[in-house]
């Protein structure tokens, strides 16, 4: 463990060497899920977690894959333990649970716990989280964008035994897998998640026999303590006081108006606080969050800039309280749908904090917005091919944000979440799409002295003979924000041709919509395209300021235009073709050739200084 | 100020969120008077009714901040 060193009186590098061993046994059980699981939102896009926690159900450890679970992991485990009751666990159990109004995140994410003992004794747990791409509701996909309760959503499951001393229970299976659409899949993943468990479990086993239960566990709380005064001490650097910012969904499927969450963040010596009470009511729509993910939010926000080495487990919520009164869009009161706040709401306020908020204090670590949406996008029919149902949750690359230190990442999956998405040969082969198009969406970035990432547009055929199609997504409406004089990136679209035309129209046009965003069960027909274009990320720092050799590295590799080149970052590049491809066909440039292109360092500066100055 | 049980059937599926954080509550609560008023709050635990004097005392430091 490296930073500042809080405690005295441990021997740090033991436990940062016992730290380690249980991060890896995390790794090690994500990568049995992902090799073992069915579908590809497993294999593909790693979009679980995976955890190791004491006997009591605190978070120790959790392999780095996606931090928009940490919430749950925090307290979705303890839930199963405080209900069930730790004396009613026994060797071989496994329970599962996906209810949000119970700890878990959304109805689509289960997570599935197992007791580990020794002789008896129960000495730790181990758990996952996962997301199945199915799970009944009223979409295929599971992401209904017009839920107006969360029994539209799919399959709510509280805290049930899933394996009673090994043997699985067939009541429960059957019941899951009836209300599934795609039940194999369904199969394949739960298992994929029961064979990281018994990995987890064999390497727990294998810790415990060598430190005892009681040492074990002392070690545990020690980790706990460490990363609790480790939060402290960052915590305690930051200067006294009450930040503030805001930003909204921008509908919420059922109706056409924003919903804004506001957020204060208060330090007070070593504690910190983030209040959502001046947050609106809670939409009809499902872009609530329950309390773990506003709470998974802006935990994340705080981990991206501050203690960044922190070991993330139970410890770093001792001196933070999140308060997200109940029956605000924050913090869903049943029976409130809520599917899109852990994709859509948690980067909104992730954001949020780290950068509008967190940018007043610590400006050198902020980010610009991403393109800030998961851009969900749910699909499902009966393949043709073999007249089996399916059904997939895709998520979308957009840029992130420009920061202090670099540009912002090109067709990345929204920062919150961490995962990857679909590879277009996975598309191709599993299910009736064909691509026409999947490219970095040029001469969008929000340009910056570190300019935002790239979305990216991709453009699919329907090559079943109908296929239904459902999306929640954001940034529609409202771009992604630049900081400190960075400029806007630009907007996520959805749009769809019908078979044998060129024109395309957005969704909401097209079907008459009353969200461009969030819709449910669009049924296309064979030949019909979508095009979905991410947005990109927002600008970090003025234009002005960057530097021209990175504008002339951006033109020739075509992420901005000769024309944006002068007109918003007051670079004259002399030489080259007119477009600025120089070298990508072939045909110009890379050489060190004659006629390169080059920064015409003179125009340039006096271009520079008229913007600059509104003086010719 | 005192712990309770949420006391509940089995078949019992609502919910009950802390007054003061907005957290679910699991299986007990933590319950304290408002200074001002007299009403009984639920919530997590002492910590949450510390939270609660302590947002009273800064928003009468700063109102509306």
């Amino acid at each position: 463990m490296t930073g500042t060193p809080p405690l005295a009186d441990v021997d740090r590098v033991g436990l940062t060497l016992l730290y380690k061993r249980v991060r890896n046994i995390c790794d090690e059980m994500a990568f049995a899920m992902m090799r073992t699981a069915y579908s590809p939102i497993f294999s593909e896009g790693l979009d679980f977690s995976t955890l190791v926690l004491d006997r009591r159900g605190r978070l120790i450890a959790t392999a780095g894959i996606n931090p928009a679970m940490l919430g749950a992991s925090l307290y979705a485990a303890t839930w199963i333990i405080r209900e069930v009751g730790p004396e009613n666990f026994a060797e071989g159990d496994v329970f599962v649970h996906n209810d949000p109004y119970r700890g878990g995140s959304h109805l689509p994410e289960h997570m599935m716990v197992t007791p580990v003992y020794r002789d008896g004794e129960l000495a730790a747990f181990v758990g996952n989280i996962a997301h199945l791409a199915e799970i009944g509701g009223m979409a295929p996909g599971s992401f209904a964008a017009t839920a107006t309760d969360i029994f539209q959503e799919g399959l709510r499951i509280p805290p049930t035994k899933l394996f009673d001393r090994g043997e699985p229970v067939r009541d429960v299976w059957r019941i899951m897998l009836a209300n599934h659409r795609t039940p194999n899949n369904s199969w394949g993943d739960l298992h994929a998640m029961l064979g990281s468990l018994r990995v987890g479990e064999r390497r727990v086993g294998d810790l415990i026999a060598e430190r005892g239960i009681d040492g074990l566990n002392e070690s545990f709380e020690q980790i706990l303590d460490y990363a609790e005064a480790y939060m402290r001490s960052e915590i305690l650097s930051l200067p006294d006081g009450i930040y503030t910012g805001e930003d909204c969904m921008e509908d919420d499927g059922i109706s056409d108006r924003p919903y804004w969450i506001r957020s204060r963040i208060i330090v007070e010596g070593d504690e910190l606080i983030f209040d959502y009470s001046r947050s609106d009511e809670q939409a009809v729509g499902p872009i609530n969050a329950p309390y773990v993910v506003t709470l998974s939010a802006s935990l994340n926000g705080l981990l991206y800039v501050l203690a960044r080495d922190v070991p993330v487990n139970a410890g770093i919520v001792r001196p933070i309280k999140v308060v997200a009164p109940a029956g605000t869009i924050t913090c869903v009161r049943l029976p409130g749908p809520c599917v899109g706040g852990q994709t859509e709401f948690q980067p909104r306020i992730m954001e949020l904090v780290l950068g509008q908020i967190l940018s007043q204090i610590l400006p050198e670590r902020a980010a610009a917005a991403s393109g800030n949406t998961s851009l969900n996008f749910l699909f499902g029919g009966v393949d043709p091919r073999n007249g089996e149902y399916y059904a997939h949750y895709h998520f979308e690359g957009m840029g992130w944000g420009g920061r202090a230190t670099s540009d912002g990442n090109s067709a990345q999956i929204v920062p919150h979440a961490n995962c990857r998405n679909t590879p277009v040969e996975i598309f191709e082969t599993k299910w009736p799409w064909v691509h026409e198009e999947y490219c970095l969406n040029d001469n969008t970035a929000g340009a910056g002295r570190h300019r935002g990432g790239l979305g990216v547009r991709r453009v699919l055929e329907v090559a079943g003979d109908v296929i239904t199609v459902s999306a929640l997504s954001e940034r529609m409406k409202r771009s992604p924000w630049g900081l400190f004089g960075g400029r806007e990136g630009s907007r996520t679209r959805l749009e769809v041709a019908a078979a044998g035309g060129e024109e395309y129209e957005t969704f909401q046009d097209a079907f008459g919509l009353v969200s461009p965003s969030k819709f449910t069960n669009i049924r296309l027909r064979r030949g019909d395209r979508v095009r979905i274009t991410s947005p990109s990320g927002g600008g970090y720092g003025d234009p002005l300021e960057r530097d021209p050799a990175r504008v002339l590295n951006d033109v020739e590799l075509g992420f901005v235009s000769r024309g944006s080149a002068e007109s918003v970052y007051g670079v004259v590049i002399a030489g080259g073709s007119a477009t600025g491809d120089s070298g990508q066909d072939g045909s110009g440039g890379g050489d060190g050739a004659a006629g390169d292109p080059a920064v015409d360092e003179a125009a340039t500066a006096e271009l520079r200084r008229v913007m600059r100055d509104g003086v010719a | 100020m005192a712990w309770h049980e949420l006391d509940k059937s089995w078949h019992d599926t609502t919910v009950d969120y802390c007054d003061v954080c907005g957290n679910l509550l699991i299986a007990r609560y933590w319950s304290f008077v408002e200074p001002v008023g007299g009403e009984t709050r639920r919530c997590c635990d002492e910590s949450c009714e510390r939270l609660f004097h302590r947002l009273r005392r800064i928003e009468e430091s700063a109102p509306g901040s």
